[in-house]
């Protein structure tokens, strides 16, 4: 069931392609339906399926396809699959509904979203490395056009910088790739057999870096994230939601599926140096988005930051330290939504400014007082605060940190009172500037849509919901990291 | 055990019901003050009949409720009751209402305002009843988010930066508290307070810190010292101590007085209680000379806020030192603790007054800090503008119920015998002066200190010739008196008859003492 959220996400991106240019509306709905049954499937079977204990991979189709390469087209889906499936289903129907007013090749636009999405759920659901790169690249053609065509400012930089670094990132990704199935002499690319093997250490040595870092660069690993900022500026804001929302989760959830599953010893041997530099990118982003003025930037820049937490999660390679990770993906696709939402479309469409200082003079609390309630919460919630569900995510990886290395989980808490301050600072410039800096008569802005109060409301519940009660997601994930695939990499630490 | 969850209710009815006002669209001219103090009230007539069955009960720890909440990290959702908890819940019961009444009574009537309340009022009954950190930080952060916008929006003019900073400066704090218990948390495999202590009981603390926290192979000492640090230093911005009070008197100065009232009689103490749960035990394996430093700049620091209260202008600047100073015998006391007794009968003895002189003087300085406030509100309601201390003069005449009742619980701050505050003082310096002499000898002047200010301020506001403009005051009304009737009348009881409250906290506060390993 749940590999129909790829084939149906691909068939309504073929829907809108050909429906024509002038009914934009029918290309809106048609995307609408295609996400909400997506986000149905990947519910229906979150709610009323026990997790399995012992955290097995359900296999849903499995079909060879190259057969004499070993390609299989498998799909299937773990704990964690699940959760990041569920991640792209709500943030797509939010993308979507904050896409509401594109008029503009409108059936392109959609039908190229939903191409991006298909691809997005195809990598979460596939275990076989050969489909899962191809559905990794298949997630990249239409980020490309979304920037460049309806995008804004520097978009065709901002395109052709985020296009580049993906690309470079999967070519080395796929020479790890090729590189695990060529050594192991396996017949199948298929990620439970590969797992068998056991690479020698010095393989592992150079593997491992080369194939995380393929992946990572797409997670906005410091120092290579700076696709991150500008491409997240450029998009339009439905692509934004997406872009920070799932597309970068795709770079981290790929780490955790291909290089640390299965060279556990080349990431012990790297992930001191590697953990550094995730624990600086968290410092690094929050410092950079502390002075942006242009208020997109200082979203962008705490992506790159919130990463940080994601990949410090992963290296950190204990219990608590990768359900951290996990949960931060799924808390940071959402609130990054939501502040892209607030920014980009809420904010920019109406004031047609994105400039802090020019903000002001708008009188954003009055005139908009639900973005500006939104924005609160969402602030709120990237802050890291108790309730929303950055703070228990955040909670895990330090936690997880603190086992492995003690300083840099005092870097990330230098990086969380950085969050509390470049939120506030644009929280106030924006929407409570100063009372003087208001003019007595402002231009009068056109109110909050529908479609924009339901993708808010959906976004709000959801980091709430797994804030209060984390168990949601967390009795899904945990059986997973208990799961034969990923001991070899928990069992590492603790033995060192 | 108790079928019905009481603490819970307690906790997320206010919270809930605050929150409901908070996202009402707003209509105009609809005040609600009165329907939210009357359920304020009734929240805290819940609190106290739970106090009571406490009180009528024989265990130290009752009520407790359980449940599995995130289980990868073994953290339950668990609230519970004990000694500490319930003196402070009852001082939570009692001062809310009161905040709530002279917001009213002070014209503050926006309903939202009493919605950022209402939520405090939630969030203390969790704070206080947390039976592990993870649940205690989410009540301890939640209750920021009121206070920020309690201080911004219904502020004196220029609140938009102090309330900034008194965000800042908190969250800065809870961070280092945050990643300090972790990293303490993740060594003991659990967010329990009661494993916490217990691992210090059983010297097994020291022990599971090597093992699982050997970071470049520092030795045990300097780990316990850098924990340490980032807890304490984390609860101490809360309490507003000395280096760290920055935040502290221009919060409290423009904060509506109302609400400055909550966030010295209760925001505060949610630091102090915060020390007793998590530095305490802490204590006997930090490293002696660390204890030293810590406790000369505590006694240097306390002394320091009684002399700059002493040369303020605005009353509530000079409330608000005081409180610092007042505070800060609370952490002297809890420092001296950490004085090793081998097993001296007197040392013990001295430890015990210590910590319920710690505890009293929490509950008492609750009391007292919201009775000044409470009259400084009503006084600010009839001159607006900001009040001076070498003030208008002659107020005694024109409102000689106001000045008597601000007389009584300016001598129970400087800590007249027969008043709650001299007891709480007494057991403090009772014990530090055998645990560490030299403390309560740097910390001793701060008493006198604060006689000066506090009957300065009497004499140049109430008593002498009025100095300019004539006009005459109402005094109090009926309402007004009746509203901190209980929080006056406790004050004169417990200066009398302490043990009420030291009969609810005392079996805690031994089994805590015995707890500590020497």
């Amino acid at each position: 069931m749940l590999s129909w959220t790829v084939y149906l996400s691909f068939l309504a991106s073929i829907g809108c392609f050909i429906s024509p240019a002038s009914r934009p509306e029918r290309c809106r709905w048609i995307a609408l339906t295609s996400a909400i049954l997506t986000t149905m499937m990947a519910l229906r079977v979150m709610l009323f399926q026990n997790p399995p204990e012992d955290g097995a991979i359900e296999i849903i189709t499995h079909q060879a396809w190259i057969p004499t390469l070993g390609i299989h087209f498998l799909l299937g889906f773990d704990g964690i699959s699940l959760v990041m499936v569920l991640l792209t289903g709500i943030a797509s129907i939010a993308a979507i509904l904050f896409s509401w007013d594109i008029e503009t090749r409108a059936n392109e636009f959609f039908g190229f979203l939903m191409a991006l999405i298909g691809g997005v759920y195809g990598v979460f659901i596939s275990f076989d490395l050969f489909l899962l790169f191809v559905f990794y690249e298949i997630a990249i053609i239409p980020k490309y056009f979304l920037i460049a065509i309806w995008g804004s400012t520097n978009k065709s930089y901002g395109a052709m910088k985020l296009v580049l670094y993906s690309f470079v990132g999967s070519a080395l990704a796929l020479v790890g790739i090729l590189a695990a199935f060529v050594v192991s002499g396996a017949e199948s690319f298929a990620l439970q057999e590969l797992i068998q093997f056991p690479y020698e250490e010095g393989f592992q040595r150079w593997a491992f870096p080369v194939t995380f870092l393929g992946f990572v660069i797409l997670a906005g690993l410091w120092p290579f994230h700076t696709w991150a900022p500008t491409g997240h500026v450029a998009a339009p804001t439905g692509t934004s939601m997406l872009l920070a929302g799932v597309v970068m989760k795709l770079g981290a959830y790929g780490a955790l599926r291909v290089p640390l599953t299965l060279f556990p010893m080349g990431a012990s041997i790297w992930r001191e140096e590697l953990a550094l530099l995730a624990a600086l990118g968290i410092v690094a982003g929050a410092l950079v988005a502390l002075v942006q003025q242009d208020f997109k930037f200082v979203i962008g820049y705490s992506s790159v930051s919130h990463m940080g937490f994601v990949m410090l999660g992963l290296l950190a390679t204990t219990e608590a330290g990768l359900s951290g990770a996990v949960l931060q993906m799924f808390s940071h696709g959402i609130i990054a939504g939501l502040l892209f939402a607030v920014v980009g479309r809420m904010i920019y469409t109406r004031t047609h400014t994105r400039d802090l200082q020019a903000l002001s003079q708008f009188d954003l609390r009055r005139q908009l007082p639900f973005a500006g309630t939104v924005f609160l919460l969402a602030g709120l919630a990237s802050m890291g605060l108790p309730g929303f569900s950055g703070f228990v995510a955040e909670l895990h990886v330090i936690a997880g940190a603190w086992q492995s290395y003690a300083w840099l989980s005092l870097l990330a808490g230098l990086g969380v009172v950085l969050g509390v301050a470049y939120t506030m600072r644009a929280l106030l410039a924006s929407f409570w500037p100063a009372p003087h800096s208001v003019p007595a008569h402002v231009q009068s802005l056109p109110p909050i849509t529908l479609p924009e109060k339901c993708g808010a409301i959906l976004l709000l519940a959801a980091t709430l919901l797994v804030g209060l009660y984390p168990r949601l997601l967390l009795d899904w994930v945990i059986p997973c990291l208990h799961a034969p695939m990923l001991q070899p990499l928990i069992e590492r630490v603790s033995t060192i | 055990m108790n079928p019905f969850p009481w603490l819970s209710l307690l906790t997320w009815l206010p919270l809930l019901a605050g929150l409901g006002l908070l996202v009402r669209p707003i209509r105009s001219n609809r005040v609600l003050a009165a329907p939210s103090f009357i359920f304020s009230v009734f929240t805290s007539l819940i609190s106290l009949m739970v106090v009571l069955k406490y009180a009528g009960g024989s265990e130290t720890s009752q009520w407790e409720e359980r449940m599995e909440w995130i289980p990868s990290l073994g953290i339950d959702y668990a609230l519970g009751l004990d000694g500490l908890s319930v003196v402070m819940l009852t001082l939570s019961a009692l001062i809310m209402p009161m905040a709530l009444g002279a917001c009213r009574l002070s014209g503050l009537t926006h309903e939202r305002l009493a919605g950022c309340l209402l939520m405090i009022q939630g969030t203390l009954a969790g704070v206080f009843t947390a039976q592990n950190f993870f649940l205690w930080f989410f009540f301890y952060e939640i209750a920021l988010i009121p206070a920020y916008f309690l201080i911004k929006l219904w502020g004196k003019p220029g609140s938009e930066s102090v309330s900034l900073r008194f965000f800042i400066y908190s969250m800065i704090g809870s961070i280092a508290l945050l990643v300090g218990y972790l990293a303490l948390a993740s060594a003991l495999g659990s967010y329990e307070f009661k494993s916490l202590s217990e691992a210090s009981a059983t010297q097994w603390l020291p022990e599971a810190l090597g093992k699982n926290l050997a970071w470049f192979n520092l030795p045990i000492k300097w780990i316990v010292a850098i924990l340490f640090a980032l807890i304490f230093g984390g609860l101490a911005v809360k309490v507003g101590m000395v280096p760290l009070h920055g935040w502290l008197p221009d919060t409290y100065e423009h904060a509506p007085s109302p609400v400055t009232m909550v966030l010295t009689a209760l925001l505060s103490k949610m630091g102090l209680y915060g020390m007793v749960r998590m530095v305490m035990p802490l204590l006997p394996y930090t490293p002696w000379p660390l204890i030293q430093l810590t406790m000369i700049v505590t006694v240097v620091g306390l002394l320091y806020a009684a002399m700059s209260a002493m040369g303020q202008v605005s009353l509530k600047r000079m409330l608000a030192y005081s409180s610092v100073n007042h505070l800060g015998y609370c952490v002297m006391a809890l420092l001296a603790l950490a004085r090793p007794a081998m097993g001296e009968a007197s040392l013990l003895t001295a430890k015990e007054f210590a910590l319920g002189g710690l505890a009293m003087q929490m509950f008492s300085h609750g009391l007292i800090a919201a009775a000044l406030f409470y009259l400084t509100s009503l006084m600010e309601h009839r001159m607006p503008g900001k009040i001076s201390v070498d003030g208008p003069g002659g107020l005694r005449a024109e409102v000689p119920h106001l000045a008597g009742w601000m007389g009584l619980a300016v001598f129970a701050s400087i800590g007249l015998p027969g008043l709650c505050g001299f007891i709480g003082e007494f057991m403090i310096f009772r014990g530090v002066f055998a645990l560490i002499p030299w403390a309560a000898c740097i910390a001793l002047p701060a008493l006198l200190i604060t006689a000066i200010f506090y009957l300065r301020m009497l004499q140049y506001v109430f008593h002498g010739q009025r100095k300019h403009g004539a006009c005459s005051l109402t005094d109090l009304s009926r309402h007004e008196c009746l509203l901190m009737m209980p929080v006056m009348a406790l004050i004169l009881i417990l200066g009398w008859f302490p043990h009420y409250i030291m009969d609810l906290l005392n079996p805690t506060l031994i089994e805590a003492i015995e707890g500590m390993i020497f």
